[in-house]
């Protein structure tokens, strides 16, 4: 393993498992506790008009308790690990706890869960955590210069995080008159990840503004990520899109490349869409999967078993694929959630697989996702369209309706027209008015699949969310308006 | 070694304590307990007071640690965050969540560094220092020439100020708040036909910051805001449901908790309930595509006022520094636009600033020390400046005019962890001379539409925008029928010179938006006061409907 600059910006092990340990000591009185330790560190450099414009290097961390006492739960957060901080976290939660009536809060997370495997994810890679301000820095102006040699202006950004998560989920067991005394420690109780996460984009602007390109990706590995390629790929879309002209909106036939498809389903992809206990209800509550009920008999009817898509079409995620890693959850296993356009399975949680679905485990939701691409390119699908769109980008997707899941949102950073196989012209940014499974059931053609640009926002959030996507062709794709804006 | 306060940095707070208590009791409490109003039982009072000397000397340690490694420029801060949310329906829970970070920004060679952690001492103050030096030197090294000119500031020295208020949220118990919610609640369900009335929710933040740099100011300031909110739903006998709650009325701001315990509350939640019970009460039809004269609430105005006069106003944003995050700017042309572009009728002006109290932004220093002061965006219907900081004032310099750009305070940061860039500071629409109300200017319009509880959704340069809210069909002045499907398309500069007639001072409500810029993105509250507007030949389309 090699030496790394940024050692011990993170909280590891040991450290969380001595803050863990504290706290339960702390605690004053029986019942549960769930503690969790998240820490980060991250390298961030950003460029704008072919300079860096800052270079930064932050940590943080939260400890986050939650206590049940005879099923009053209450949680409190800080991100201090003195002693003196974690004691008044303890009595915070303790106090909230003795205010409450019993059962009166649900809690976060759910204590009562069955112990389950954890998957092996892949989510650690050195290359990520070694990379030292200098590697950002000298890449960033290799990436800048082409730009400034074509007379482009570039902004971009890379980022190199570290996360860790410490969850100790125990029963403080002993007397109510004082703090624990632990007879071991709490190593072996204690689950810890720690992950990598990479990304780096870069938008290329003609400097009179009538260009625009962008290219992106995100992954664990630092060493996943040409950002090389990213630089050439911005800048030749920017050149390639300079001056468009306007066309009439409609229906086209559009090739999405992997961003602009990943953006296009991240509607259906959410918690909401996804969920079995909203597609089984009584009366219809808005779910796309929801298919009849019946009040008589008290029975809701989701769409599982039933095609919903083009039947080249399979949603799937496996925790264990390389490029699809995400933080281990208990019970996260492999799921297909639609197969050959067939609704397979619906999220479910644990709890409601056991009582209303008598399974031991539910298919919990995962912040990762692969779309089964297929052999085309995109250089290909456009050779077979006779006239059409090329779609780089989408911007500001936002559902209009739950049930169809009809989206609006705009066209950026390349659009363009295909006329005899051929590229013909830059157009203007479209606004599209359209749902991704009426998309998904007019598929003309499926490209190879990518991994895409899906970076983490909040360092302190969920921890990776890859996605593997394809490039798709699809006929009938409505745009409303034209727009300006480039 | 991630820890937090090191023991040698509370052997010397401790110290200094000792010494404080030995000169007198008031020496002790301006240094370890400046506010002698109670403390909060449930704060941490192990975190040294932000007016303590503890802080003092962190923070002028990394300002010396940056200069000794050769910074042209550096500033430190640090936050003490504390948050509160107390939610609840018939009873209440809460959470707090404590935050204590510190962050370091150093300029050496026309490049910034910047470091930032959550440990508060002298020797990590170095060490983020000498990390933020180290960045900044990095860049410089490796990249072309870059020149940064801060403008001029006023320096303040051991200045402090937090922000009034009659009643601070963190001095009335959650019981006390919890039983106030509870009873308006309660209130509410008295009046019929509610469905569902949403859990009530308060949010409490205090902030405490200090602010150190190596032009030798030394600030420190208090900031405490409250949010909180309620809503409920109401069906129509044609099947329509809607909700509403009360957003002006407890919309985050930096007043006290006196806003929330404001008797008129019940009046409001009096008003909401007979409006919602109007709104459902109209006949449901589809909309038909086309162009009408469009009566927008405050608040859908407020929308547009912040995206297309606030963000796109950030100088940053118009020379391309957010083109790889949220986008550019339609104010593009940042030399010639300033005091020419004519954007909106005489009628309108917008202001921005800082300063006036209750507002989400409202601060006596932004986070480069520098006082804030006020300034117009929009001035009798022309683009007047640009939001800029200290570096970004001196990017726009005309060559003709030699005028230039002037920072007003409106750098910021959620926290010290996060590195302080230009936001949207508060903004207000200036109302109009007469006394026209939404429901006045809706009974002025023969045939076209109102819109209420509306918001606009701009592009990356906050130029073409979808609207979206609750439209209804207007007649002969008055509303007729609830319009489904309904979407405005429409451009920002479109849409001001529309504008045919605006609200006057008493339909002039604050509102609140947030400006995410950055990578990282950041978010940070702004208040925004509009008044309801009438605009003509707004574009409508189906948004159920495809082309």
């Amino acid at each position: 393993m090699i030496k790394r600059e940024t050692e011990g910006e993170w909280v590891n092990r040991e450290e969380s498992t001595r803050i863990a340990e504290k706290i339960v000591r702390y605690c004053s009185s029986s019942g549960k506790v769930n503690v969790t330790i998240k820490s980060w560190w991250q390298g961030e450099l950003r460029w704008a008009r072919n300079r860096v414009s800052s270079a930064a290097d932050r940590r943080n961390l939260t400890v986050t308790i939650q206590r049940d006492i005879d099923g009053s739960v209450a949680n409190a957060e800080t991100n201090q690990t003195d002693e003196e901080s974690l004691r008044s976290l303890v009595r915070v939660a303790e106090r909230r706890v003795l205010e409450q009536n019993p059962g009166q809060i649900i809690p976060f997370n759910n204590l009562e869960e069955p112990i389950l495997p954890l998957p092996d994810v892949q989510i650690w890679s050195d290359a990520t955590s070694g990379a030292t301000a200098r590697t950002r820095s000298s890449l960033a102006n290799r990436l800048i210069n082409g730009s400034e040699r074509s007379k482009m202006i570039a902004a971009g950004y890379m980022e190199m995080r570290v996360g860790t998560r410490a969850v100790l989920d125990m029963d403080v067991s002993g007397d109510n008159k004082g703090p624990k005394r632990l007879e071991s420690s709490l190593a072996d109780k204690v689950f810890y990840d720690e992950w990598t996460h990479a990304q780096c984009s870069m938008t290329v602007r003609h400097p009179a503004g009538v260009g625009s390109g962008w290219a992106g990706r995100s992954a664990f590995g630092w060493n996943l990520i040409d950002a090389a390629e990213l630089a050439d790929r911005a800048l030749d879309k920017c050149l390639a899109s300079i001056n468009p002209v306007r066309i009439e909106p409609g229906r086209y036939t559009v090739i999405l490349e992997p961003d602009a498809f990943c953006e296009l389903v991240e509607p259906l992809m959410g918690v909401a869409p996804m969920q079995r206990q909203a597609a089984e209800t009584i009366r219809d509550v808005g779910s796309p999967f929801w298919l009849s009920g019946d009040e008589p008999l008290q029975i809701g009817r989701s769409r599982l078993g039933l095609k919903v898509l083009d039947e080249r079409i399979t949603i799937s995620h496996d925790p264990i694929h390389p490029l699809l890693g995400v933080i281990p959850e208990p019970g996260l296993h492999s799921v297909t959630w639609i197969r050959n356009g067939v609704l397979e399975s619906l999220q479910t949680g644990h709890e409601y697989a056991r009582i209303e679905l008598d399974q031991l485990v539910g298919t919990p939701f995962r912040p990762s996702f692969r779309i089964n691409g297929g052999s085309s390119t995109t250089e290909s699908m456009i050779a077979g369209t006779e006239r059409g769109l090329l779609v780089s980008r989408l911007f500001g997707v936002s559902n209009t309706d739950r049930k169809t899941l009809l989206c609006t949102g705009l066209t950026r950073d390349g659009l363009w027209l295909i006329e005899n196989g051929k590229i013909t012209q830059a157009v203007n940014n479209m606004r599209f008015l359209e749902s991704p499974l009426h998309a998904m059931n007019q598929v003309l053609d499926i490209g190879q699949e990518s991994p895409v640009f899906r970076p983490v926002r909040n360092p302190a959030g969920i921890g990776v969310t890859p996605a593997i996507v394809p490039s798709i062709k699809v006929a009938d794709f409505s745009f409303t308006s034209s727009i300006d804006s480039i | 070694m991630f820890r937090s306060i090191s023991r040698r940095d509370t052997i010397k707070a401790c110290a200094n304590a000792y010494a404080a208590v030995s000169i007198g009791p008031k020496a002790f409490e301006t240094l370890y307990q400046a506010n002698s109003r109670e403390p909060d039982p449930y704060l941490n009072s192990r975190v040294p007071d932000i007016r303590s000397d503890f802080v003092r000397e962190m923070l002028f340690a990394g300002v010396a640690a940056a200069r000794n490694a050769g910074a042209d420029y550096a500033d430190v801060r640090a936050t003490h965050l504390f948050h509160r949310r107390i939610s609840g329906s018939d009873s209440f829970g809460w959470m707090d969540t404590e935050s204590v970070t510190i962050g370091i920004r150093a300029l050496k060679g026309g490049y910034w560094g910047f470091s930032s952690g959550c440990v508060w001492g002298v020797a990590d103050a170095d060490k983020l220092a000498i990390r933020a030096v180290d960045l900044a030197a990095v860049n410089a090294a490796e990249g072309l020439g870059r020149e940064v000119h801060l403008q001029p500031k006023q320096v303040f020295v051991d200045e402090h100020w937090e922000n009034p208020m009659d009643l601070d949220p963190f001095e009335v118990s959650r019981e006390e708040i919890s039983d106030y919610f509870i009873s308006l609640r309660r209130f509410s369900l008295t009046l019929p036909d509610w469905r569902m009335p949403s859990p009530w929710l308060g949010v409490f933040n205090k902030t405490r910051k200090a602010f150190a740099d190596t032009d030798g100011s030394y600030l420190t300031q208090v900031i405490t805001n409250s949010a909180g909110g309620m809503s409920w739903m109401l069906q129509g006998k044609s099947g329509s449901t809607m909700s509403a709650g009360l957003d002006t009325q407890m919309i985050l701001s930096t007043d006290g908790w006196e806003r929330f315990r404001n008797p008129s509350i019940r009046d409001s939640i009096r008003e909401i309930h007979a409006e919602l019970k109007e709104d459902v009460s109209y006949p449901i039809k589809p909309v038909e595509v086309g162009r009408y004269d469009a009566v927008m609430d405050s608040g859908m105005v407020s929308t547009m006022v912040s995206s297309s006069a606030g963000v796109a106003a950030q100088l940053d944003r118009a020379l391309g520094f957010e083109a790889n995050a949220g986008g550019t700017s339609y104010l593009k042309d940042v030399e010639g636009m300033p005091g020419s572009y004519r954007l909106a009728p005489a009628s309108v002006s917008i202001k921005a600033g800082r300063s006036r109290t209750g507002d989400a932004a409202t601060v006596k220093w932004d986070d480069e020390g520098m006082a804030v002061s006020d300034f117009h965006i929009i001035k009798d219907g022309v683009f007047t400046n640009y939001i800029t900081t200290r570096e970004s004032s001196s990017w726009i310099k005309s060559s003709e005019s030699g005028r230039s750009s002037v920072a007003c305070g409106t750098s910021s940061a959620p926290e010290a962890v996060d590195l302080p860039m230009s936001h949207t500071p508060n903004l207000e629409m200036q109302p109009g001379s007469s006394n026209a109300t939404f429901k006045t200017m809706v009974e002025s319009i023969d045939s076209g539409i109102a819109v209420k509880r509306g918001n606009f959704a701009m592009d990356f340069q906050q130029l073409n925008g979808s609207g979206h809210g609750t439209f209804f069909e207007v007649k002969n002045g008055k509303r007729t029928s609830l319009l489904v499907g309904a979407m405005i398309l429409n451009r920002a500069p479109e849409f001001w010179s529309s504008i045919s007639s605006i609200g006057g001072a008493d339909s002039l409500t604050r509102h609140v938006d947030f400006s995410a810029k950055g990578e990282p993105q950041q978010r940070v509250p702004h208040s925004v006061w509009a008044v309801p507007v009438t605009a003509g030949q707004i574009s409508v389309i189906d948004s159920q409907r495809k082309g």
